[in-house]
């Protein structure tokens, strides 16, 4: 049976967890560490690179480099957006393009190619599949994604179609908040009330919950999905450009290289500030003008650092308060803060908690593995691994219809927890009207314009009456999964409609398929260029051995047989430069065979049947271990053989 | 919205049922009839879920469940007031179901063939309107 795991999908970062032996255990990356940066790049060769490897040549490849795309996941151009910023907000000051598609939908630009956001977490995804797989020994099929609490339908779907395009079952999208709890609280018999306080790289989610003896309930939760440890870095950013600036007289900000050399110091000193006082920014030859290279050397207090993004933290309080008020909860009721989020570690932000609850908050969780391993809790639990854990999540937003005069009427609200189903009785607005239209929407503002709309039908077949007379029942059903089921009926004439509302990405179902085959086609073709760097590997290897061994036994090697032997490695060199692998491989293996005659002279003197010595080992794979003395047995495979 | 459903009932809790017991009670049957722990049967499972999150709301509350006791009360006191014309206990002598006075046309070896027919499909019409999963 394939394994399902549980995967944290970060704006900065991600992780991947699987149960193993009843406990949740963090699968560690290719390249060492538990976390990979949600970054993705297209490098110079045109080669893909996800993770640690894009990370690090950002600097040098600022413009097809791209990250934060969760902040781009489910959403358009031009859509209403309450109190968050807009696409163009978003799109601002990144060094890779973001452009608009046909629907207004969001396109990123990387190596010359347009992408969706869903297809570049996509690749993310990808790679957390491919670990895994390599750490577990085993294809992973299935997958719990977490997403933040406070994420709309569409953005929602857009991490399920990543997980599509990246060869996953989605079995459920979770609230990072909530995984959080349930890593928490999986082993407390005792009931409890928790705040989870969760400031990741890119989004804010406060959620209260009660838990005890495997239940965990969501009372409240609220967030803003655009606040997080970028943002910080960004104002640390601004105020170094403009010092330098203020010292220099030159704006770093025209230089897309300059400010990534700079967002990277910002971070640096950013987490060094959390434990010590003041820090030194350091970035010789940031620039340079008609006089010369100039060099960026700033020093950055933590106090200064706090007055920075003192308002940044300061955003957090209201959704708190929000989230208290809504759980009908007081701050003296709640057991225990959580804090979930890298950003959580910065002092200021552990001190405002303090101030708003009144208490410590609780440090038992690693804030950057605890979401990920809820996930793969809640996968164990849809496998059955897990038992007697019950999860009961609410819905972030209210959902309502529009009403007479463009308002919109709110039929489940905010925190409701799901399941649920309510029913309401509504009529005509005009008389004789023969149709009632069902316009769906999420948000809470009152104008229904102002609100997401998540779908739309129409009832017709009313029968001819004053306004306000035909009675028109609709109810609005939310499963566990938060899938959201509309039905209008007219108890009139017994006539219903009904939908379920599939909210839309911006990537049509075809479309997603259609990535998905190419994200598979992609990935077919990264191993067999894996494969062909192997093989110009060992083919370089033993070239360079053969002409070693030939130098090295002149005397020993016969005259024709060592001309075979530069011969063959001639070839094996040419077939390098052309990069041509199936040559490679021939004439690896006539060069082998080749090498092997000399080693009988060399070790066996022709015929002698002596074993070879121990000096014979050596780490290249390219070594052709010295057969003893038996004449050339033809096209042989060279083995290394242990003596 | 108005539900004539008893709350207790739902939950399987006295009347009299402490708050202690009404939150444990609310997470057995919770943890019972999730969706999740109902493979197959997920419809019927989120809507007796989603029923019993209804139950509990009203009576986890203690100010809404005192409200709820009110109102339980005066429905039930109107039912006793009226029990001659609402018939909501057993009725003394069972009379037989339209679907059941079918089967028996169903099952006489005179009936005719056309009549059987009608009767078959009344029946299947009759238990199919009913089978909405409901077990309890």
């Amino acid at each position: 049976m394939s394994k399902a795991v549980g995967i944290d999908l970060g704006t900065t970062f991600s992780e991947i967890s699987v149960m193993q032996g009843g406990e949740p255990v963090v699968i560690p990356s290719a390249e060492g560490g538990n976390i990979t940066p949600s970054v993705v790049a297209v490098s110079k060769t045109g080669e893909r690179l996800v993770g640690q490897v894009a990370r690090r040549q950002a600097i040098v490849n600022p413009e097809n480099t791209i990250y934060l795309t969760k902040r781009f996941m489910g959403r358009k151009w031009g859509e209403p957006q309450g109190r968050e910023l807009t696409v163009e907000d978003d799109a601002k000051r990144k060094p890779f393009k973001v452009v608009k598609g046909l629907n207004n939908e969001v396109k990123m630009v990387m190596g010359g190619k347009e992408y969706s956001p869903p297809e570049i977490s996509a690749m993310i995804l990808q790679k957390l599949k491919a670990d895994a797989e390599a750490y577990l020994g085993e294809k992973v099929t299935e997958a719990v994604i977490t997403v933040p609490a406070y994420f709309n339908d569409a953005q929602r779907q857009a991490t399920k179609d990543a997980g599509q395009i990246a060869g996953l079952k989605v079995l459920r999208i979770i609230n990072e908040p909530t995984a959080a709890a349930l890593a928490y609280g999986l082993d407390k018999k005792k009931d409890e009330t928790i705040a989870v306080y969760d400031l990741g790289g890119g989004t804010f989610d406060i959620s209260i919950l009660e838990l005890g003896e495997g239940t965990f309930q969501v009372k409240s939760t609220a967030g803003d999905t655009h606040l997080g440890g970028d943002d910080f870095d960004q104002k640390i950013m601004d105020w170094l450009a403009d010092e330098f600036k203020r010292d220099q007289g030159i704006d770093l900000r025209k230089d897309k290289m300059a400010m990534q050399r700079l967002k990277e110091a910002a971070e640096k000193a950013k987490i060094e500030l959390s434990t010590v006082q003041s820090t030194d920014v350091n970035l010789p030859f940031i620039t340079a003008d008609a006089s010369g290279p100039k060099h960026l050397n700033i020093n950055l207090t933590r106090s200064k650092l706090e007055q920075l993004v003192m308002e940044l933290v300061e955003k957090t309080i209201g959704p708190c308060k929000q989230a208290l008020t809504d759980s009908g909860k007081t701050a003296s009721q709640i057991d225990e803060v959580i804090l979930v989020g890298g950003q959580t570690r910065m002092p200021l932000v552990q001190q405002k908690v303090k101030e708003l609850f009144g208490k410590e908050p609780n440090k038992s969780v690693n804030p950057d593995e605890v979401v990920a391993i809820g996930a793969a809790i809640q996968a164990g639990v849809l496998k059955g691994e897990v038992k007697d854990v019950l999860l009961l999540d609410v819905i972030p937003l209210t959902l309502g219809i529009e009403t007479m005069g463009g308002v919109a009427t709110p039929l489940i609200t905010r925190n409701t927890t799901i399941p649920t189903s309510k029913t309401q009785v509504f009529s005509t607005a005009s008389d004789n009207q023969p149709s009632v239209e069902i316009n769906v929407l999420q948000g809470e503002r009152p104008m229904a314009s102002d609100n997401r709309q998540l779908g739309k039908f129409v009832l017709d077949g009313i029968l001819p009456a004053p306004r306000g007379i035909p009675q028109v029942e609709v109810t609005f059903d939310v499963d566990a999964n938060g899938i959201l089921n509309v039905k209008a009926r007219d108890k009139g004439t017994g006539k219903e409609q009904k939908i379920t509302i599939t909210v839309s990405s911006g990537l049509s179902k075809e479309e997603v398929e259609k990535m998905q085959k190419e994200a598979e086609a992609h990935a077919t073709e990264d191993a067999k260029r894996k494969e062909e760097a192997e093989t110009r590997n060992t083919s370089d290897n033993l070239a360079y051995q053969a002409e070693k061994t030939v130098r090295d036994n002149k005397d020993k090697i016969p005259e024709d047989i060592a001309t075979e032997i530069n011969t063959k490695t001639a070839a094996l060199r040419a077939a390098i430069t052309a990069n041509d692998v199936a040559q490679m491989k021939t004439a690896s293996e006539e060069l082998s065979t080749a090498l092997q005659k000399a080693g009988s002279h060399v070790y066996g003197q022709g015929g002698q049947q002596q074993p070879p010595p121990g000096g014979g080992q050596s780490g290249s794979e390219g070594e052709q271990p010295p057969q003893d003395g038996k004449p050339d047995e033809g096209t042989v495979e060279g083995e290394f053989r242990e003596v | 919205m108005a539900s004539s459903r008893d709350y207790y009932k739902v939950l399987g809790i006295k009347r009299d049922a402490t708050a202690v017991q009404v939150k444990a009670a609310f997470r057995a049957k919770a943890m019972r009839y999730h969706p999740d722990h109902n493979p197959g049967k997920e419809t019927w499972a989120n809507k007796k879920l989603a029923g019993i999150i209804e139950a509990y709301e009203t009576l986890g509350n203690p100010s809404s469940r005192r409200l709820y006791n009110r109102r339980l009360a005066e429905a039930e006191r109107l039912l006793d007031e009226t029990e001659t014309v609402v018939v909501y206990r057993r009725p003394r002598k069972r009379e037989k179901t339209t679907a059941e006075r079918m089967v028996d046309i169903i099952n006489f070896p005179l009936t005719p063939s056309w009549a059987r027919s009608m009767a078959a499909a009344f029946v299947l019409f009759d238990r199919f309107s009913k089978d909405d999963g409901s077990v309890e």
